[in-house]
């Protein structure tokens, strides 16, 4: 039976975006008095479509959209510093990735023949990784499934953490050998890229998680700040590509 | 090569750059010729062409002063810039200088801004010059 | 069949910063002169544009200006005995690709190699003694001088746009420099970088030490800036953007700014991008160069560039490449330990440390490529007594952050869990109260890493990968083991509110986390062709029309960066080249 708990979370996301961004638009900016007349210009930006997410996904299949909105909610949990992962777009930015050329093994030689080899030489499967998330997400949810009763998504959070750091040792064996520790890898690494790449890749909605950090994006021209800031907390706005553009 | 004259103190704050800038200009042939604002000019020569017509990293500035902001055709500009609709005048030009990031935030200018008054002054009266 | 050009006076292949060197001087003294690049075209404005290039997902973690492993890559293994598997992606080291290579989007680092590298045998053995140098360790002096290199080192700063502190200026010491320095004849062309707060704050915990800091020689631009052929640079903005991109502001010394536009001002020069260059091609009798075989990668064609000269400038570990599959020199075997090509490849070691500041605020995102204060206390530093520490080589040690970039950068206490609510806290926290400490160590030379062809792999155009067999000796890890144990007390004496602990580089050497782009050896310079593949002036023993450039000339590594020498012995031979060997081609110095 198909989970529809995506249909609610997928309205919600988008009418709470809408109000978050509303909210930071308006809020003050401290620019001096000529530029005033910019700060409309600059809340129009931020309702551009190109800051809204979008719903729907072009690889994630619904099993594969339940794990990765699972653990994007996991890793970075809603709280005082950012919405959660999933409003933060990175299963958006996921689906994105694995679809696209990155994914399909693009800048990668996957050519064989194949050998295991030893840690120093790197990534030696012939996957590219978008077959090696499909795969991996398979292989751990029958792990789930075998050792809890459930898919990962249906976890407690206790039960979460137990399989992702048990993923992340490489202490977990799935059926068919792929190797956990070399898909975990991917996992963290896509959730990371999700929560700090440029929102136009879909993550980082609203630029929140460059806002958690105090990294002001793309518009860095410091070089009198280099000394106006030296020891002192950056007070200039947060910009992205779609704000530069 | 000779050596460039330099001063020692060589932390650049604002207040010796345009010492810095004369010296480093000072072994070139028309150094001591350069009214003060084409020497400040020096700062943007990298990316800006005075010759009309030759777009590069930045637009040509030749005839800038009077012209619509972000209006040569040729250079892509930022929507930063183009929103402004300013005219390039005195007053424009001298909040663009000062902080351009202030005046058209997300605009994509390398340049961090001129913080001394007279400096601006001088340098849009070189502006002026380009035609 | 191939398609065939007109013969040209000169080939360079490969239009990074020595090829673009060569193909100004060469053509702007008249010659006809092909550059062949496999890589795209680039310019400033459109491909560093901001926002454009200001992507970290595009141009740090997908490597976007670097090399397409798809199509060409190196096969790995430590030892001799194990099975070398192709890296499949970057890693250790990032391979540049397109016009001005690398130099497009590295971080500056510009540095003088002095007689402690140039004459590390000889050097070692008269003060440690014969018996200190290890059996397998295979460094030998290069033949020339820093005397001799000095005033092409000038040249290339001034080319490149250095901006730093000299420390010794024609015997002077100033203060503030590095003090032990080769004397040089001028000051930099710029003054040093501004200074952050981890700069300011390295800077005075070394100085309280004992130690003698400054500032990184570095290839931004302090100050608005026109090279002596009339490139003009911008300002560095401290952008934060500056290792792995390309400049929006032609703040950053580059080929594409410096050199590689004088030589497309010549008539006599042609650039062709996507030439993938497959082949030296020998005449008849083996004994010269008549050209080069290259593909044309927009359509796939083959063609045939003939040439007088033929300059191998594409990266050294793609020199090699070329060199072993044109069959010029003899193959080094390492259980013989007979031949020359391939031998003596080595890397880099280094280790660091963060140290986290509750009450101080870095602001690592306001930052640029050569952003660092650096000590020379156990590199350069004759006095330094590696006896009692059993290592040859040496160490710089620094601090400063290049950049706040997020994906890579953000920094958490160890013990912090990697993902979750006190994973954010942390991250939030500390994001801009940490600041790194990090040391770059010299890697000698040894008889069992080297480079040859792989039996198995072959890359898109049906060639042999080049095999790349590397590892870490004792003599590293001895150096990396002292080299964390002095960022460790560093670090302590700026009582930092925590310290990860520096730790050294003791196992294998692996292609996985990043370390340095800084790959020589394989095409050493020698004083005789037994022990070497060039002479002093980068031409081969062997082939005396095929000239060789970068730092595939290197016998050893140092733990300075390479660009300084690579393009300063760019600078001397071509000036050998156009004085001397155009008069009369031929072997310039007899074997």
């Amino acid at each position: 039976m198909p989970k529809d708990s995506q249909m609610p979370v997928q309205v919600s996301r988008r009418q709470l975006l809408k109000g978050a961004l509303i909210g930071s638009a308006s809020a003050g900016t401290g620019l001096p008095f000529i530029a005033q007349a910019q700060t409309a210009a600059a809340n129009t930006a931020a309702l551009n479509p190109g800051n809204e997410l979008q719903a729907g996904y072009v690889f994630l299949m619904p099993a594969e959209a339940s794990f990765v909105e699972a653990l994007a909610d996991h890793m970075v949990p809603a709280d005082q510093l950012t919405p959660g992962g999933v409003e933060l777009g990175i299963p958006t930015y996921i689906d994105r990735a694995l679809e696209g050329s990155w994914g399909k093994g693009d800048r990668m030689y996957l050519q064989g023949p194949w050998d295991k080899g030893i840690p120093t030489q790197g990534y030696q499967l012939p996957l590219t990784p978008a077959q090696l998330y499909r795969a991996g997400i398979a292989a751990t949810n029958a792990y789930c499934i075998g050792t809890y009763g459930k898919s990962f998504d249906l976890l407690e959070a206790v039960q979460k953490e137990s399989v992702l750091k048990d993923l992340n040792a490489g202490k977990i064996n799935f059926e068919g050998e792929l190797p956990s520790k070399a898909f975990f890898t991917i996992l963290y690494q896509t959730i990371v890229e999700g929560l700090f790449a440029d929102p136009i890749y879909g993550g980082n909605a609203n630029k929140a998680g460059w806002k958690m950090v105090g990294f002001p994006g793309v518009i860095a021209t410091h070089t009198l700040d280099m000394a106006k800031f030296k020891n002192k907390k950056y007070t200039g706005p947060t910009l992205s590509i779609a704000d530069a553009s | 090569m000779s050596p460039i004259k330099r001063t020692r103190a060589l932390r650049l704050s604002r207040h010796i750059f345009p010492v810095i800038l004369l010296g480093i200009l000072s072994e070139t042939s028309q150094a001591q010729d350069l009214k003060p604002g084409e020497s400040l000019f020096q700062v943007c020569v990298a990316c800006h062409s005075t010759k009309a017509g030759e777009q590069g990293m930045g637009p040509s500035l030749a005839g800038i002063f009077g012209r619509q902001a972000a209006s040569q055709p040729g250079f892509r500009y930022s929507s930063a810039l183009k929103k402004t609709g300013v005219a390039w005048n005195e007053q424009s030009l001298n909040a663009y200088l000062a902080d351009p990031q202030a005046f058209a935030p997300g605009n994509r200018m390398p340049y961090s801004g001129m913080p001394d008054a007279t400096e601006r002054t001088d340098l849009i009266a070189y502006l002026k010059t380009l035609k | 069949m191939a398609r065939n050009f007109p013969e040209v006076d000169v080939v360079v292949v490969g239009m990074g910063w020595t090829g673009g060197i060569v193909s100004k001087e060469l053509s702007e003294s008249g010659l006809s002169v092909v550059g062949l690049e496999r890589g795209a075209p680039r310019s400033a404005e459109q491909d560093f544009s901001v926002p454009h290039i200001r992507d970290e997902l595009q141009y740090s973690v997908r490597t976007g200006l670097m090399q397409d492993v798809k199509r060409d890559t190196l096969t790995i293994r430590n030892h001799p005995s194990q099975t070398a598997l192709p890296m499949r992606k970057l890693g250790s080291f990032l391979l540049g690709e397109g016009l001005g290579g690398a130099g497009v989007h590295w971080n500056g680092h510009t540095w003088r190699w002095n007689d402690h590298d140039f004459k590390i045998r000889s050097q070692y053995e008269e003060r440690y003694g014969k018996k200190f140098i290890p059996q397998e360790m295979t460094i030998q002096d290069w033949g020339i001088t820093y005397a001799e290199l000095e005033p092409y080192y000038d040249k290339f700063e001034r080319v490149a746009g250095i901006s730093g502190q000299a420390g010794n200026v024609q015997g002077k010491l100033q203060a503030g420099g590095n003090p032990f320095e080769a004397p040089r004849k001028n000051d930099y062309p710029m003054p040093a970088l501004q200074s952050s707060l981890a700069v300011d704050m390295f800077g005075e915990a070394t100085r309280k030490l004992g130690y003698h800091p400054f500032p990184m020689p570095t290839a931004q631009s302090s100050v608005p800036y026109t090279t002596p052929d009339g490139a003009r640079m911008g300002q560095c903005q401290y952008c934060g953007f500056c290792e792995r991109y390309g400049c929006e502001a032609n703040a950053k010394g580059g080929p594409h700014i410096a050199v590689i536009p004088f030589a497309i001002k010549q008539k006599s020069f042609q650039l062709r991008t996507h030439s993938w260059v497959t082949q030296v091609v020998m005449d008849r009798d083996n004994k010269v160069a008549t050209g080069v075989q290259y593909t044309n990668m927009l359509t796939g064609e083959e063609c045939f560039q003939p040439a007088k000269l033929v300059i191998l400038a594409a990266y050294g570990l793609n020199n090699v490449h070329l060199m072993l599959l044109s069959k010029i020199g003899k193959p080094y075997d390492p259980s013989s330990q007979k031949g020359v090509v391939g031998k003596n490849y080595s890397y880099q070691t280094g280790t660091g440390a963060t140290l986290f500041f509750e009450d101080k605020t870095f602001n690592p995102f306001m930052s640029t490529g050569g952003l660092s204060m650096m000590m020379d206390d156990y590199h350069s530093n004759w006095d330094f007594d590696r006896g009692p520490h059993n290592f040859i080589g040496g160490a710089t040690m620094g601090g400063g952050m290049f950049h706040g970039r997020p994906i890579e950068y953000h920094p958490v206490p160890p013990g912090t869990p990697q993902w979750g609510k006190p994973w954010k806290e942390a991250m939030a926290k500390w994001y801009s109260r940490a600041m790194n400490i990090s040391s770059s160590g010299s890697v000698m030379s040894y008889r069992n890493n080297y480079l040859d062809l792989d039996p198995t792999y072959r890359n898109a155009l049906g060639q042999p990968m080049m095999r790349m067999t590397f590892d870490y000796t004792d003599n590293e890890r001895r150096l990396s083991i002292f080299s964390a144990d002095i960022l460790q007390k560093i670090g302590q004496s700026m009582n930092p509110t925590i310290m990860t602990k520096a730790n050294p580089r003791v196992e294998p050497w692996s292609v996985v986390p990043y370390q340095t782009t800084h790959n020589t050896g394989g095409t050493i310079m020698g004083t005789d062709p037994a022990n070497s593949v060039v002479n002093t002036h980068c031409q081969s023993w062997d082939v005396h029309n095929v000239f060789v450039m970068g730092a595939s000339v290197f016998p050893h590594n140092s733990a300075y960066n390479p660009t300084g020498p690579v393009g300063a012995l760019a600078y001397r031979a071509v000036d050998t080249i156009k004085n001397t060997y155009l008069k009369q081609p031929g072997a310039l110095i007899s074997a």
